[in-house]
């Protein structure tokens, strides 16, 4: 059988063509799995009068002459030169109607490479309601290829775009308009003299003019970034909460129901500890991946984005960042998971690589329990001159060390690793518009979807690996021993017990007793996880609240060695989760690699230094 | 006279003259319409050291000047 006709979608940034490519594709989309892509193009297929034809939605450039490493990829796949993904049959050059002189650049460019093309231009709402216009039959007959006006937003025209993409005698090759050896200039001067032929602009865009002259002011457009930031935040902290706690207490009685129906068993153990417990973990990332989603794409299709960018650049830059890192990096304060995914929107390879590997620095809320624990179980409850609470101090800082010693990380990594020639802040702001809530609702359904799918699995495989570690071998419990001590007496035979001690004489200069050094071992799967074996270490009851382990460990842990242990896991990358999503948006398992071994290193280093200064 | 773009004054008219730097650089401001003979505005300087906003025909932008890329302008009248 004949392969499926793959038609590519080509424009500059900011044409609508992400909102046409869900428009027309739908749930139809998976991720292009290619090896060795940094940036994976999504696949999608449009279905129209019985035909099918694949979509390839290439990242938005410029010029195919693009020096950027992201670009590059667009380049190599229309000139037919990349190693893994073949040259597409057709293309489908999407250009914006209310500013189309560097789209017709790029136009000029991509006419030259002989593929058959179709042409759609976007947003003619907005040039119709400017009281503007433009010939489109008169292009026609100059450039030689269909022209398909749309809004993509209202999904007008789409359905003759899609009839037009499964015919297969509708894309033609173009009319060469300029030689390939053209410069720049010249590309230009030709693009202005056609849009000045053929294009009528209607009044200027006040909105955005009016809109901006607030929103980019040096003080008002400060305190609006600083109040949208807030909003931002506290909606994938707070609001994802009350469905996070649900989304536990579901799994909980779930858990539960496996227990009672099949009894005390090694089976029911790995069917409620292992299997839906892995499940429960990734499920109860949702709500904060869907409302980080959802916010993301609201700001980058009504054109906040670009702004805000513009105006947290000149701090970004300090640490060697731009200024798109501000809103991975902020919301990696809730969860590093939604951090890692939101650094998509950071066009530059090299700055989303060291965004990247600076989000697992951020405080995020699972470290808060721990914290919470360790606090009040070892920092004295005074006050620092009569006011400042010490435990709050404590609080603090471990936030601000956290945070300062991320971005001083990205600037290491920017200076060295991923070093590159100091980048000009060059951004283009696209007019405000209303976003598109079905292509909204699409992006963020595919978004999800393909979180549970590929980081979905590697954390259900960790459970599984995590289960057996604690679970195996089965300790031989007397009958009538109460649940707690039959607990403990269970993690104290297993596999993660004996691990424990026989590492743990690496983490004695640290002040870890086998007991700790079992908890913080526990905790690689996720974080909130030490609350709960510290509980079963110590036999401490934490299902309801955990102040009767407070209780235990006031006793049980010197003030050095708390601080030691609170220096340990403000660095130590201690989630299998995000290493996960790591590997999925870096596109190999070596950055959580070096991530995991540089925080560890650091987080030794800090906790000895602590330990040795407190003891 | 040809002055360094961040030096012009805010709303006035300025011809790009001169593009001199790293090669990819210029070729970034190009792309996004700022070619030789091109008329620029700065709509509003940058502060605190920050980008600055340009207007280039339809394209309103924000830009931050660097090492690698130095822009020359010419004043086409006073504001």
């Amino acid at each position: 059988m004949r392969p499926e006709r793959t038609i590519a979608v080509v424009g500059t940034p900011n044409t609508g063509k992400s909102t046409l490519f869900n428009v027309l594709t739908g749930l139809q989309q998976r991720v292009g799995n290619y090896p060795g892509v940094t940036v994976e193009p999504l696949l999608g297929t449009v279905t129209q009068d019985g035909k099918r034809v694949q979509l390839i939605d290439l990242p938005g450039t410029y010029s195919l002459t693009s020096a950027s490493e992201d670009e590059r990829l667009t380049v190599d796949v229309l000139r037919g030169v990349h190693p893994t993904i073949p040259p597409p049959d057709a293309i489908l050059f999407v250009m914006n109607a209310s500013n189309p002189e560097k789209c017709l650049v790029l136009y000029s460019q991509l006419a030259a490479l002989g593929l058959p093309m179709l042409l759609c231009i976007t947003m003619i709402d907005t040039v119709k309601a400017a009281g503007g216009g433009f010939d489109d039959i008169a292009m026609y007959h100059e450039f030689g290829v269909r022209i398909l006006p749309v809004v993509g937003s209202k999904g007008l025209g789409i359905g003759d775009v899609k009839s037009a993409l499964v015919a297969e005698g509708d894309a033609r090759i173009p009319t060469v308009v300029l030689a390939p050896e053209s410069t720049i200039e010249e590309r230009f001067t030709w693009a202005r003299d056609v849009e000045r032929r053929f294009w009528h602009h209607g009044s200027i865009d006040a909105r955005t003019v009016r809109l901006d002259r607030v929103l980019l002011h040096p003080i008002f457009g400060t305190v609006i970034f600083v109040a949208v930031m807030v909003l931002f935040f506290q909606s994938i902290f707070w609001w994802a909460s009350p469905l996070m706690d649900g989304i536990d207490a579901a799994m909980s009685a779930i858990r539960a129901g496996v227990v009672q129906s099949m009894g005390d068993t090694l089976l029911s153990s790995f069917v409620s500890n292992g299997l839906i417990a892995g499940v429960g973990s990734v499920i109860v990332f949702l709500p904060q991946i869907l409302i980080l989603n959802v916010f993301i794409t609201i700001l980058e299709e009504c054109g906040y984005l670009a702004r805000a960018a513009f105006l947290v650049d000149r701090f970004m830059g300090l640490f060697g960042l731009q200024g798109r890192s501000f809103i991975p990096l902020l919301g990696s304060f809730a969860c590093a998971i939604p951090g890692i995914m939101s650094a998509r929107i950071i066009p530059s390879y090299r700055d989303r690589m060291a965004t990247i590997m600076a989000t697992p620095f951020m405080t995020c809320s699972a470290r808060l329990p721990v914290y919470a624990l360790l606090i009040s179980a070892c920092i004295p409850a005074t006050r620092l001159w009569g006011v400042l609470s010490v435990q709050g101090v404590v609080l603090t800082a471990l936030y601000i060390a956290g945070a300062l010693s991320g971005l001083l990380i990205a600037l290491l990594l920017k200076r060295t690793m991923f070093k590159g020639g100091v980048v000009t802040f060059l951004m283009e702001f696209p007019p405000y518009r209303m976003p598109s809530w079905k292509s909204l609702w699409i992006t963020v359904y595919n978004r999800s979807k393909d979180f549970l799918q590929t980081a979905g699995t590697v954390i259900v495989v960790f459970s599984v690996i995590l289960w057996v570690l604690t679970a195996l071998p089965r300790a031989d419990i007397p009958a009538n021993t109460p649940p707690l001590q039959a607990a403990q007496l269970q993690m104290e035979g297993s596999y993660a017990a004996t691990v424990g001690k026989t590492i743990q004489p690496m983490f004695a200069p640290l002040g870890f007793d086998w007991k700790i050094t079992l908890g913080v071992l526990s905790s690689y799967a996720a974080r909130e996880t030490f609350v709960s074996a510290m509980g079963q270490i110590y036999a401490a009851d934490v299902s309801e609240s955990d102040v009767p382990l407070r209780t235990v460990l006031h006793s049980a842990i010197p003030l050095a060695t708390g601080l030691s242990i609170l220096a340990f896991y403000v660095y130590a990358l201690q989630c299998v989760s995000t290493m996960a999503i790591m590997k999925r948006e870096t596109g190999s398992w070596k950055w959580p690699a070096i991530a995991f071994a540089m925080t560890f290193v650091l987080a030794y280093t800090a906790s000895l230094l602590v330990f040795t200064i407190a003891r | 006279m040809s002055i360094r773009l961040e030096d012009a004054p805010v709303n006035t008219p300025c011809r790009i003259v001169s593009l001199e730097g790293e090669a990819s650089a210029i070729l970034r401001v190009q792309e996004l319409g700022m070619t030789l003979g091109t008329t620029c505005y700065i709509v509003r300087k940058g502060f605190w050291g920050g980008p600055m906003e340009l207007t280039v025909n339809r394209t309103h932008l924000g830009f931050r000047a660097s090492d690698n890329l130095q822009i020359l302008v010419e004043l086409l009248h006073a504001a």
